[in-house]
């Protein structure tokens, strides 16, 4: 399989808005360094407030991989999952980039590392909840996770159930971050988002 | 109209998440499901569960709202002779209607539960109209969203910042900020000690007029209102609309601003007094022990008695010593539980859950090791600063009856681990004897751990 020609990887990644959602990423992240006084602290709220950042981030690179073009797109020669790749590639570099970035500026109530894993494992999330309901649909889960975390969080309970509220030193927690995300690049990177509808509104 | 209402109501996005708010409501409200039943906590998890419902029903409203323009039909609805406003303020009804259906089904389950557990009160209302009208407002503030920023983007962004501003809200509430207890998620009703005072609605009020500010402002604005058209008959009402949500959203932000949140209950100085003139009468629940009567509230009488054992038991080499106080009473305030208090004396408990989970329990060994400190120590005396022949005879009290120290309250060196099991070794008798004869001398700090038996 020959690798895709440089101006099909761009039309790829402009069919699938990918200079929108960079410049949404940069928007959180700077919402995340905005946001310091909120998140500068070891309680409860500050940590869900990183995670929901990190869910934000994961949703909206999520959501770029609808595509425009539906079952047409499949008829083409084009090697699909390599674009993918390239695309979600692209997207999480400049993610966990901006996140970096925006983390080294001050002391937050979850370091550096902790704060990638999460993006990673949301990421995964959401990418394996885009293959399963529709990009549209691909925030739900992830939320619905952070919820849970929160009232884990609350409870002082820790459990691997909620393993973004371990710390870095837990290297499970990392090991599952790291195999939700290989799973959700993978699953949408070889078959691709849900593009059958399920939106009927 | 009413066509078109039917069809969006069963057409709409938010059925399919409203499973995923069902489970995230049962496992919030069932991780605190203690065993004790109140009505003021039930309700107010009602509220709290917001954060369940909120961002689904922001995002799906946002994401129906933005269906014309995903469908690209924006031009060809532009051409028919409906309002737009009015049009898609059909699309808005339905998701709010499946929102509040759903919210009050909730109610109705939680309530249903709580009717069969709870020993005392009634449902209060204050706390689930407060959610209800949030309710409102998120579905109203995705629209709103959905209308005026119609994106890919938009249905997750709105969703995540709703509940984003939520946490902020409760964070800055948590940290005494007035403006933050404006977040749908804080209680709206005082938890602590309200079963023994009369609940205040003052800050559900200035909740509930929020919401129904922002929810009058969103659904104003999603009508994209040019204030230069505002002879127009068409663009004059959701102008209006705007403008009233935005002055009541405004004033509530002022009110919010007079509340006091030193006592956690919000008590708003335009719309009411102090929470201490409103105390509630009621007949305590007792339990005679050989040591103490045992009397609590009637809201906890399913804990009265494992507390009463629990003080029995501890108290029980005491057992006719002088000081000692016959009756141990509920009290509302924290801070002066558990103490020896008046005259005649009256051991005070306080008013929390004495069985539970693994967060309870730790509380307990707190409240057993300030319980037997009190029993030991001068009337009022904090248990921190209490002296070393005091803390051994407390942790002999704790270790007869089976129960756990909390170290952190009364800590243990050598000498005071080796005064408890001296007297642990000491025949009964012999022991009891030697403590009612010296029991007053070592309230009074006149003992020292070499002068135990």
């Amino acid at each position: 399989m020959t690798p895709p020609a440089r101006r099909l990887i761009r039309l790829h990644l402009r069919s699938r808005q990918s200079g929108p959602t960079a410049l949404i990423l940069t928007g959180i992240a700077l919402a995340l360094r905005a946001g310091h006084p909120f998140t500068a602290g070891a309680g409860l709220f500050a940590q869900v407030l990183l995670l929901l950042l990190a869910t934000a981030a994961a949703s909206v690179i999520t959501a770029s991989t609808r595509t425009p073009f539906g079952e047409t797109e499949r008829t083409a020669s084009a090697p699909l999952p390599t674009l993918r790749l390239a695309h979600l590639s692209a997207l999480l570099a400049v993610a966990a980039a901006l996140f970096a970035r925006a983390l080294a500026t001050g002391t937050y109530a979850a370091d550096t590392t902790a704060v990638l894993r999460n993006l990673a494992g949301l990421a995964g999330i959401a990418l394996l909840t885009a293959r399963l309901l529709g990009p549209h649909l691909s925030w739900t889960l992830p939320i619905a996770y952070v919820v849970i975390c929160g009232n884990t969080l609350d409870a002082q309970v820790t459990s691997l159930w909620a393993w973004p509220d371990l710390p870095t030193a837990n290297h499970t927690a990392s090991l599952i971050a790291i195999a939700l995300l290989t799973a959700g690049v993978t699953a949408v990177t070889l078959a691709g988002p849900r593009d059958r509808t399920t939106d009927r509104s | 109209m009413r066509a078109a209402l039917r069809i969006e109501l069963r057409r709409n996005s938010l059925l399919i998440l409203l499973p995923v708010s069902a489970f995230l409501i049962w496992f919030a409200i069932n991780q605190k499901y203690d065993p004790v039943a109140l009505w003021i906590d039930r309700s107010s998890a009602i509220q709290g569960s917001l954060q369940a419902l909120g961002p689904f029903v922001t995002g799906a409203a946002a994401w129906t709202a933005s269906r014309e323009h995903r469908r690209t039909m924006t031009d060809l609805l532009a051409s028919t002779p409906r309002n737009p406003w009015t049009r898609t303020l059909t699309t808005a009804a339905a998701t709010c209607g499946w929102a509040v259906a759903f919210y009050l089904a909730a109610t109705a389950v939680v309530f249903a539960l709580t009717a069969g557990q709870a020993t005392w009160g009634e449902p209060v209302i204050w706390p689930v109209l407060s959610g209800l009208t949030a309710v409102i407002a998120c579905a109203a503030l995705g629209h709103a969203a959905g209308r005026l920023l119609p994106s890919l983007f938009t249905t997750p962004l709105i969703a995540i910042a709703v509940y984003a501003l939520m946490a902020i809200g409760m964070g800055a509430a948590l940290n005494h900020s007035t403006l933050g207890m404006l977040s749908p998620i804080y209680g709206s009703i005082g938890l602590d000690a309200s079963v023994f005072y009369q609940v205040r609605p003052d800050l559900a009020l200035v909740q509930t007029g929020c919401y129904l500010g922002l929810t009058l402002a969103a659904i104003g604005l999603s009508a994209r209102p040019d204030p230069r058209r505002v002879r127009e008959a068409a663009a004059r009402l959701p102008l209006a609309t705007a403008a009233l949500g935005l002055a009541l959203t405004m004033t509530t932000l002022v009110l919010a601003g007079t509340s006091r949140v030193t006592d956690q209950t919000g008590n708003i100085a335009v719309l009411g007094g102090s929470r201490s003139d409103h105390r509630v009468g009621y007949t305590p629940d007792c339990a005679d022990g050989e040591t103490l009567r045992v009397c609590v509230h009637p809201a906890y009488a399913k804990d009265l008695p494992t507390l009463a054992a629990v003080i029995n038991t501890i108290a029980a080499p005491l057992t006719g010593t002088p000081g000692l106080p016959q009756r141990a009473e509920q009290v509302p305030d924290r801070e002066k539980a558990p103490q020896v208090q008046g005259d005649p004396a009256v051991l005070t408990i306080p008013d929390f859950i004495i069985h539970g989970g693994p967060a309870s329990a730790h509380d307990g060994a707190g409240f057993r090791t300030r319980l037997a400190l009190a029993l030991v120590t001068a009337p009022g005396a904090a248990p921190r600063q209490a002296t070393p022949a005091q803390r051994a005879v407390a942790l002999y009290l704790l270790q007869q009856a089976g129960q756990t120290s909390d170290s952190a309250i009364a800590s243990a060196d050598p000498n005071i681990t080796g005064a408890v099991r001296r007297l642990a070794a000491f025949p009964e008798a012999t022991r009891h004897h030697w403590i009612a004869t010296h029991i007053t001398a070592l309230r009074a700090h006149a003992l020292t751990v070499k002068d135990l038996p």
